[in-house]
């Protein structure tokens, strides 16, 4: 019992350090190749989990050779847009100028509830209002509304104005976040002096956000009794 | 760019370890075989001290050779060699003729554990 725990937690520190070496996506964000390694990695992870006669090498070994192989590949992949499209594919147009390209839909062995279910996902349940769609390598919908169709924008109405980050989490639960601070191009000697102000000590606050206008809100830790 | 020279370094080792463990199981294989060699010999010439004296020569280096190689190996193809050496010094002392066969099982384990190994495209595919 005690080989299959230890054989769990290094897979698991594994498979952690897999997942990471490959880089931040969502599942539904994977390129074919990405969600082709994440399968095996998972599956390769349990034999050795399973099966105690078989050595742990005969899991590491296979997960690290595909993990790196696959950074290769899209790095790769970066540089030569022909081995990008042999690998990834390339977008397909589905919907043009408000016109269904059926014959491509059959292609991609897409249905025309597939299309719908995609549409829904933008809040469009009338096809005649999509003016343009394509099909991502990653199998994800992109549709461009018409233009009667599409929300107003401020820049319709000429409404112009600077364009700032969001506000940025200083403290979050009682500790400074200096990459935050050093962001917005802050210091603690700001930081300090609000907390002064506000008479509370940095481990009294739940979370502090501010913006690049030193606007800030601070909210207190409540009291745990 | 850390990123891809890490998995760069990742597939080096992987090849050069795998390379290396390859090697390391050949030489031992050929070690081993050796000194079982020994014992027929001895025991064909009926010099069982001698005999004895390479059984547990072969038994110390087959503990070493089976805590090196399970690292790369499916446990149960050692487990068979281990329980044919385990039988080897009773053979000797009973003065069976099966000892010499069962030193033949054992140079076909482990010849065989060798060979599961190397990557022939038999293997591969």
């Amino acid at each position: 019992m005690l080989i299959v725990f230890f054989r769990a937690i290094i897979l698991y520190a594994l498979v952690i350090f897999s997942i990471r070496l490959m880089g931040k996506r969502q599942i539904g964000e994977l390129q074919p190749s990405e969600l082709v390694i994440t399968i095996l990695v998972s599956n390769i992870a349990t034999l050795p989990i399973e099966d105690t006669t078989i050595p742990m090498t005969t899991g590491i070994i296979p997960i690290l050779t595909l993990v790196s192989l696959d950074v290769i590949m899209s790095a790769l992949t970066l540089r030569s847009r022909k081995l990008r499209q042999i690998v990834s594919g390339s977008p397909k147009v589905i919907i043009s100028n408000g016109e269904i390209d059926q014959a491509q839909m059959k292609k991609l062995r897409f249905s025309v509830d597939d299309l719908m279910e995609s549409l829904h996902d933008y809040n469009i349940f009338d096809i005649s209002e999509v003016q343009y769609a394509i099909v991502e390598t990653t199998g994800k919908i992109s549709v461009m509304q018409k233009n009667d169709y599409r929300s107003l924008t401020p820049s319709d109405i000429e409404l112009y104005g600077e364009s700032k980050n969001p506000p940025q989490i200083l403290i979050d639960d009682g500790v400074v976040m200096h990459g935050a601070i050093k962001f917005l191009g802050l210091d603690m000697k700001f930081l300090n002096e609000i907390l002064k102000k506000n008479k509370v000590d940095v481990s009294d606050v739940f979370l502090m956000s501010c913006d690049e206008d030193k606007n800030y809100k601070l909210i207190k830790k409540e009291d745990s009794n | 760019m850390k990123r891809i020279i890490l998995c760069a370094a990742i597939l080096v080792v992987i090849v050069i370890g795998s390379t290396l463990s390859l090697f390391l199981i050949k030489d031992k294989n050929q070690q081993l075989i050796k000194t079982l060699d020994y014992v027929t010999e001895y025991a064909e010439d009926k010099k069982t001290d001698q005999a004895l004296e390479k059984i547990e020569e072969f038994s110390r280096l087959w503990k070493k050779y089976y805590i090196c190689v399970s690292f790369l190996v499916e446990s149960s193809c050692l487990e068979d060699v281990s329980a044919s050496c385990a039988k080897l010094k009773a053979l000797l002392l009973k003065d069976s003729e099966e000892l010499y066969s069962e030193c033949e099982t054992i140079k076909y384990g482990i010849t065989l554990i060798y060979n599961n190994e190397f990557p022939y495209l038999h293997s591969i595919f």
